[in-house]
């Protein structure tokens, strides 16, 4: 398959590489297929390009660059949609978001998007607030920090 | 909108599955209880349209991606 991107010029996809969201990346529910690609530009950043519309890519970051000690949860429901079985087989990044002022760049660690490397399916993780679980402190403090984290403390 | 007065302890059903109640109440703030299925998708909407708008920034990246790599590399 071909994909004539804005950001990477023609790319070939193949069927094996092509990633699936079911539910889309929050924003952008109608795009469900995607590849991941690798610039080779040496920045780290990886790019999630969606397959079925060339202009949308998601630059993304391994959140352990920045944050070593940082977690995704996934909820069991979140673990079935991915069919993860086993934790090995997922890898974690964070959307990126650059602006123009590079120093200003956020990582969003509210929605991780967690990917089955075996299976080639991936969601953007809500930290869903599971019914079964109880109104913890914790859980209220994330949500009133917002879904970005700065990182400028990097350059 | 369906809009529904509800006092302190009282719930509202939804389908056969979905219940919530008004658990507390103090000042301003409601604390709501809800009882649903573990599949469905409960979130702070404020969050939720948050993350829906860093996405919709994140896939406006400019193209110069070079000073990135110096921020990065430090």
């Amino acid at each position: 398959m071909i994909v004539k991107t804005g950001r990477f010029g023609q790319l070939t996809v193949g069927d094996d590489e092509i990633i699936r969201i079911p539910q889309g990346i929050l924003g952008f529910p109608e795009y469900t297929k995607f590849c991941l690609v690798d610039p080779g530009d040496d920045t780290l950043i990886v790019w999630l390009q969606s397959v079925d519309n060339p202009e949308i890519a998601f630059p993304l970051l391994e959140p352990k660059v920045f944050r070593p000690n940082y977690a995704a949860r996934l909820s069991a429901a979140e673990l079935r949609e991915l069919k993860l079985d086993n934790i090995n087989h997922s890898a974690v990044f964070s959307i990126l978001t650059i602006t123009n002022d590079i120093t200003q760049m956020t990582a969003n660690l509210k929605a991780p998007l967690v990917i089955n490397l075996k299976e080639q399916i991936a969601s953007d993780v809500q930290g869903i607030e599971s019914p079964l679980d109880h109104d913890s402190g914790s859980k209220q403090i994330a949500a009133t920090r917002g879904p970005g984290c700065r990182f400028h403390g990097l350059d | 909108m369906l809009v529904l007065t509800r006092k302190l302890g009282e719930s509202i059903a939804i389908d056969d599955h979905i219940k919530i109640v008004v658990v507390q109440i103090k000042g301003k703030q409601v604390r709501l209880g809800i009882q649903a299925p573990k599949e469905t998708k409960i979130h702070r909407e404020e969050v939720y349209a948050a993350i829906q708008d860093q996405n919709k920034e994140a896939v406006n990246t400019p193209v110069a991606m070079a000073q990135v790599s110096k921020v990065l590399k430090g």
